[in-house]
């Protein structure tokens, strides 16, 4: 707690607010000076203005709202089928052997190449969206999964092989207890993109949240507003980061690395 | 990664044989791993509906394919997409390992500069597509613009810890050494700054890919995602999963050169 403390103190230092003022400040006189050669570049007030109103009339929550309704889904969604894929390459040498390379020649593949395949095979949809969240979230999960069980200690097992435990008690008791803190840290990881992955969903296939505002607002060539929503889309990130980390330093106090990241 | 120290305990004599075997028994290892792959592209061959327009066999897709490059559309839009994935990665690099050092070097700047840095790195880079289309419009600037602004955080962070990591020893060494500016920067700091920078470029390159792609969907400029784009629009199941191969091949090839680009520009160190 008292960490966190300092961590905020230390961001929210004078010479930086004063900095971030500065620029602001020039930036403000840059436009209303006519300084600049963008036509379409909003003063800070300006942008204000758009954002406060886009608040008010509920139309910039209701998209927030949608976005991160459906980057939770998909990965709420990532997370246990990345944790159980990642659980069966380490665990079951046959997964390993056959499906190792084919995952592996798939990861590297962008996923805003995927969204044109998903819009041809589910439509303009909310399917789509969750689709693609979940084909670029799953990596990091399955990768930190396999990466915690092949950290387990063996004496770990031999004390369950020792305790004649069975398969599903070695399951739950032995191995999710080990595996679970690197998941996490997957986890975390692919949270910041599965809200980035539905972004970019929005923005080319389902017309909808946070990425379709910002795509209609440049094409309504409304600046202001466009910059309220690239605002937004960065304080729901800041946002939803701090509340994971916040709850996983509750979940997991023993992990020191989450707290340093 | 391939030859690891099992050669180098054999005799000399069997260690050029041995070696073979190793990487005889990889490739098999990585076929084996490649077989559900393969059988899935070759049932869906054999059982697939030719004119199914949501899944077309996969040979349809390599004739779509072979119909974009004789219009002369394919090969100009991967040299586009992979021109400005290369020019605005040199770009980043440079800027970042600049404004890195820089505010690595610097607590004072870094205390200043810092969360306005930190607030811009947080905002997710396709989101700044749209924004650059409509401030400073849709050509090759923007592009590379949008690039560069997505590659760049990585670069600049790597370095900035890069730099508070360097050991104080090196330092030291530098002014005992009385060397000048120049020498400074050539022989003692990009040298022990390489690793952390090579990190950087290699987590920023698909970001680069993905922005690129986006940004050429978004505006219909010449490049790999337009012609994606324009693919499903037609409802061209067979040239849309063409193309999506011809991406992920593109991606692997630009993740495999950085890659032996590194373990190359490490190999003096030892640390490749």
């Amino acid at each position: 707690m008292r960490s966190m403390l300092r961590r905020s103190m230390g961001v929210l230092n004078p010479s930086a607010l004063a900095t971030a003022l500065v620029l602001l400040v020039a930036w403000e006189a840059g436009v209303r000076a006519a300084a600049t050669r963008f036509e379409f570049l909003p003063a800070p007030t300006e942008i204000g203005q758009a954002l406060y109103g886009a608040i008010r009339s509920g139309q910039i929550i209701a998209d927030s709202v949608h976005t991160v309704a459906c980057a939770l889904a998909g990965w709420a969604i990532a997370s246990v089928l990345g944790a159980a894929i990642g659980l069966a390459l380490a665990f079951l040498p046959i997964v390993h052997r056959f499906f190792g390379a084919s995952l592996e020649l798939l990861r590297p593949l962008p996923a805003v190449a995927f969204v044109p395949v998903a819009v041809l095979l589910f439509g303009f949809t909310v399917t789509t969206e969750i689709t693609v969240i979940v084909f670029a979230s799953v990596w990091p999960v399955i990768v930190n999964t396999v990466a915690g069980a092949k950290a387990i200690h063996p004496r770990l097992l031999d004390t369950a092989a020792t305790l004649h435990l069975s398969r599903t008690q070695r399951l739950g008791k032995v191995i999710l207890p080990a595996v679970l803190p690197s998941t996490m840290v997957g986890a975390r990881v692919a949270l910041g993109l599965a809200l980035v992955v539905a972004v970019i969903a929005e923005m080319v296939g389902n017309p909808a949240g946070l990425g379709w505002g910002l795509v209609t607002a440049q094409e309504a060539l409304q600046p202001g507003l466009m910059f309220g929503y690239l605002v937004a889309t960065g304080a729901l990130g800041v946002l939803l980061n701090a509340c994971l980390r916040l709850s996983f330093a509750r979940l997991f106090p023993g992990i020191r690395e989450l707290q340093q990241s | 990664m391939i030859a690891t120290d099992a050669p180098a305990l054999a005799v000399v004599g069997g260690r050029g044989r041995r070696r073979v075997l190793h990487a005889a028994a990889n490739a098999w290892s990585a076929l084996q791993g490649l077989l559900p792959l393969i059988a899935l592209l070759l049932l869906w061959q054999a059982l697939g509906d030719p004119h199914s327009p949501y899944f077309p066999s996969p040979s349809t897709w390599a004739t779509a394919l072979r119909d974009r490059t004789s219009a002369g559309d394919l090969v100009p839009a991967v040299l586009a997409t992979f021109q400005s994935v290369a020019v605005a990665l040199v770009l980043a690099t440079v800027l970042g390992v600049g404004i890195g050092g820089l505010i690595g070097a610097s607590p004072a700047l870094a205390r200043c500069l810092g969360p306005t840095l930190e607030f811009l790195r947080t905002l997710p880079p396709p989101t700044i597509v749209p924004v650059a289309a409509l401030i400073i419009g849709v050509d090759e600037k923007m592009k590379l613009f949008v690039i560069v602004f997505a590659a760049l955080w990585p670069v600049l962070l790597n370095t900035t810890s890069g730099v508070r990591s360097l050991h104080p020893t090196l330092l030291e060494a530098a002014r005992s050494l009385h060397l000048g500016v120049v020498a400074r920067v050539t022989k003692i700091f990009l040298p022990a700054l390489l690793p952390s920078i090579l990190t950087g470029v290699r987590v920023a390159a698909p970001l680069a890919i993905i922005v690129s792609l986006l940004a050429e969907m978004l505006t219909l400029m010449p490049g790999l995602g337009a012609l994606l784009l324009m693919a499903q629009r037609n409802f061209n199941a067979a040239e849309v999963f063409g193309l999506l191969s011809v991406v992920g091949a593109f991606g692997f090839i630009i993740n495999a050169a950085l890659a032996a680009f590194e373990s190359w520009a490490l190999m003096p160190q030892g640390r490749s």
